[in-house]
């Protein structure tokens, strides 16, 4: 999984989930969500305490969307279910379906969404995408910046958060007087490294060598293929 | 052909423009926007090929302006320019910043804002790949990370190296792009002083292999001896008709004071550490403190006095846990263990530009002043802030930002920041880095002044002598702990640090 062109790899994940939002299939859906899961479990180096804790928003917002569609289906006199117990009416719901066609399609989507993001690598994604996809290299390259510049960020929040309460003003996380000094400094990293991306050469629209290729093989093609093949085929036979 | 002659060669050549120099600027102006006072006029430079040489100036009289102009990256980011800079002959505004980085590239102040790739090997891939460099990239890369004993580090996060590492690494990023001259602004700013030590001797090799160097900083030490002309920025004219060679400066040691401008560490003199009685009471106490951030301790096991009226310093390389110390002192990072205060905390942090909270000086002071006496009027608060700002020296900027200000100015309205609310207890992070030696005075005056009337200060620094001169203790922070020098530890710890002695 891990060797897939991650740019061709994002094709055939959008493409599925797509497919999967534009049709109502509650099988297809979770032997797409089961069979992700199982694919990204079974990829070598994947963490999974963090890949069950990433599964948790999903399992939720499938559990919320589930009871959502199974009160407030389809029109107010559907057929419904009805239980009871010592003469209460413990449960009234309109439509079972609706609720498993949401709740599904959530748990496929969250089971796409793990694939791709546990078994690809970020820097890998970008120069894909720039090698295939044809992202500007200027816009490539910035993204890259940004996301390395992720931790500094964090650590300068807790700096400025510190100079507050040394200070003695009391500001919330997102008052403006933390973010005054965060956006200076934002500005001017911004600018340093543009700076420093063009003394050491960066020039969009030049010629430049490519040092990381990312191939493009039959397999990924094959993948490419498969997948919303393989969709295609369980919404036509399972039903 | 001896590096001596190399040397002339290129000298005479700067002088007679047989053949191109490496770096010269004629009748360069610079002003920041149109129509404002120039930062410079009509200054012109010329740097021969396999030069070293240093240009010095008092903070912010525009020499990394210069710097900046010269590597081809001003106007394009900022001000405008007028008059010519030439990198080998070829006019800079005229060359792409590919082809121009295979002539020229800069070395920057910051060492953390010039990355953007996440490891080493990357980092120095990229640089190769920009240039297209027509050979193996990933053998070269292997070659230039070996040579500058960079290898082991190849596949390790940029972000987790040390400062002096990641100055080391935009060094071989920037001769991976073929780059034949360098500017350096002020590269030593943020190091301890034995990374000072390897860099500079680094460079001095890469020198003798024919690589120019323009160098510009606050402390001569490091440069003299292997710099081939000392240059004073001055705000108009040709520099080179007043630049002079390295065994000038001792007969220039008063033009150096005129000027603000570090030469050695004969400066420290004027100060001593301040008398201390022994029965003075503690304004900060800590016994087997743990400090850290996040779950990690960064330090354990701490245990410091800090007297009213004293001084107490702490020396310690990058990453050995200084400023996380200062932080857990100040309450602001996460500390256990036994840490009791008297009074108010003040902590000014190495970077001043953290700590703004206002759109202007003199509502920075306010800020500190309304928190320090809720409840009083503003019309009680004012006349105390301006007369403070009259006292730092600040009071014709009381209406700027404090962005405006020059990095001198930011550091002392830092400090005015924290003291305005009658700190007991203060603690200083870095507190003359990147500063001329004006500036430097003008702080530790003002805080001298303060530590008579009982204020206690702990620093954390770089600048061993410094600290060595003012200190009534000095702590070394090292292998998650922090212990104290004893005065012939603290001698030796000086000795193999300190700058090379600027009488040559």
């Amino acid at each position: 999984m891990r060797s897939l062109n991650p740019g061709l790899k994002l094709l055939a994940t959008v493409i599925a989930s797509l497919m999967l939002s534009l049709t109502y299939n509650v099988p297809v859906n979770l032997v797409v969500a089961a069979s992700c899961l199982l694919v990204t479990l079974l990829t070598p180096g994947v963490n999974r305490r963090r890949l069950a804790l990433t599964m948790v928003p999903f399992a939720l917002t499938a559990l919320a969307f589930f009871t959502t569609g199974l009160f407030f289906g389809t029109a107010g006199d559907a057929s419904g279910v009805q239980t009871s117990a010592f003469g209460q009416r413990t449960l009234y719901a309109t439509d079972w379906t609706t609720a498993m066609q949401l709740a599904s399609r959530v748990l496929a989507y969250g089971g796409l969404g793990v694939l791709f993001a546990f078994t690809s690598n970020a820097f890998e994604l970008v120069m894909s995408l720039m090698q295939q996809f044809r992202l500007p290299p200027k816009f490539a390259y910035g993204v890259l910046a940004a996301y390395h510049f992720f931790p500094v960020v964090t650590e300068e929040f807790t700096v400025v958060g510190a100079a507050l309460k040394v200070r003695g003003v009391r500001a919330s996380p997102f008052s403006t007087k933390r973010l005054l000094p965060m956006l200076a400094h934002a500005l001017e990293r911004s600018e340093s490294l543009a700076m420093a991306m063009e003394s050491r050469g960066f020039e969009d629209g030049a010629p430049r060598r490519v040092a990381f290729r990312v191939p493009v093989r039959a397999r990924d093609v094959f993948f490419l293929v498969a997948v919303p093949a393989a969709i295609a085929a369980g919404l036509i036979l399972l039903r | 052909m001896s590096r001596a002659d190399e040397k002339n060669e290129g000298l005479a050549a700067a002088g007679t423009g047989s053949a191109a120099p490496a770096l010269a600027c004629r009748d360069l102006t610079f002003r920041y926007a149109e129509g404002d006072e120039p930062v410079f006029e009509r200054v012109s430079l010329t740097v021969g090929k396999g030069e070293v040489v240093l240009v010095m100036g008092a903070s912010g009289c525009g020499k990394s302006t210069l710097a900046y102009c010269l590597a081809g990256l001003y106007p394009d980011y900022a001000g405008v320019l007028e008059g010519s800079v030439e990198v080998e002959g070829h006019p800079v505004a005229e060359l792409g910043p590919q082809e121009r980085s295979r002539a020229v590239s800069i070395l920057f102040q910051n060492p953390d804002n010039q990355f953007c790739m996440d490891t080493v090997r990357h980092e120095v891939l990229f640089a190769l790949e920009n240039v297209d460099y027509a050979g193996d990239l990933e053998g070269r890369a292997a070659e230039l990370l070996r040579e500058a004993g960079l290898w082991e580090y190849a596949e390790r996060p940029v972000r987790e190296l040390s400062g002096g590492t990641k100055q080391k690494l935009a060094l071989v990023t920037a001769l991976a792009t073929g780059a034949r001259t360098l500017v350096l602004d002020e590269p030593f700013a943020n190091l301890d002083p034995i990374s000072c030590r390897r860099l500079a001797g680094e460079l001095r090799t890469l020198n003798e292999r024919g690589i120019t160097l323009l160098v510009v900083d606050h402390r001569p030490g490091w440069w003299l001896p292997f710099a081939d002309r000392v240059v004073f920025m001055e705000r108009e004219g040709s520099l080179d008709e007043r630049s002079f060679s390295p065994s000038g400066v001792a007969a220039r040691r008063d033009e150096f004071g005129e000027r603000g401008l570090f030469l050695g560490s004969e400066w420290l003199r004027g100060y001593a550490p301040p008398e201390v009685s022994a029965d003075a009471p503690a304004a900060l106490r800590a016994r087997g403190l743990c400090v850290g951030h996040g779950r990690r301790d960064v330090l354990s096991g701490v245990s410091l006095e800090l007297p009213r009226g004293s001084v107490t310093s702490i020396l310690g390389t990058c990453g050995s846990g200084k400023s996380t110390l200062l932080m857990a002192l100040a309450g602001a990072a996460r500390s256990t263990g036994d840490l009791r205060v008297s009074g108010h905390v003040g902590l000014v942090f190495q970077n001043p530009r953290f700590q703004f909270l206002a759109l202007s000086v003199l509502e920075e002071v306010m800020v500190t002043l309304r928190a320090a006496r809720p409840g009083s009027p503003d019309e009680e608060l004012e006349p105390e802030a301006r007369e403070l700002l009259e006292e730092f020296g600040l009071s014709s900027r009381a209406a700027a930002s404090p962005y405006e200000l020059s990095q001198g100015q930011q550091r002392r309205l830092a400090l005015l920041s924290m003291l305005a609310a009658s700190c007991d207890v203060l603690l200083l992070d870095e507190p003359t880095y990147a500063q001329d030696e004006r500036s430097t005075r003008f702080i530790l005056d003002l805080l001298m002044e303060r530590v008579a009337r009982g204020l206690a200060v702990l620093v954390a620094t770089h600048d061993v002598e410094l600290a060595r001169a003012i200190s009534n203790q000095v702590l070394l922070a090292e292998d998650g702990a922090v212990r104290a020098l004893s005065p012939a530890e603290l001698d030796r710890y000086v000795g193999e640090r300190e700058e090379p002695a600027c009488d040559l």
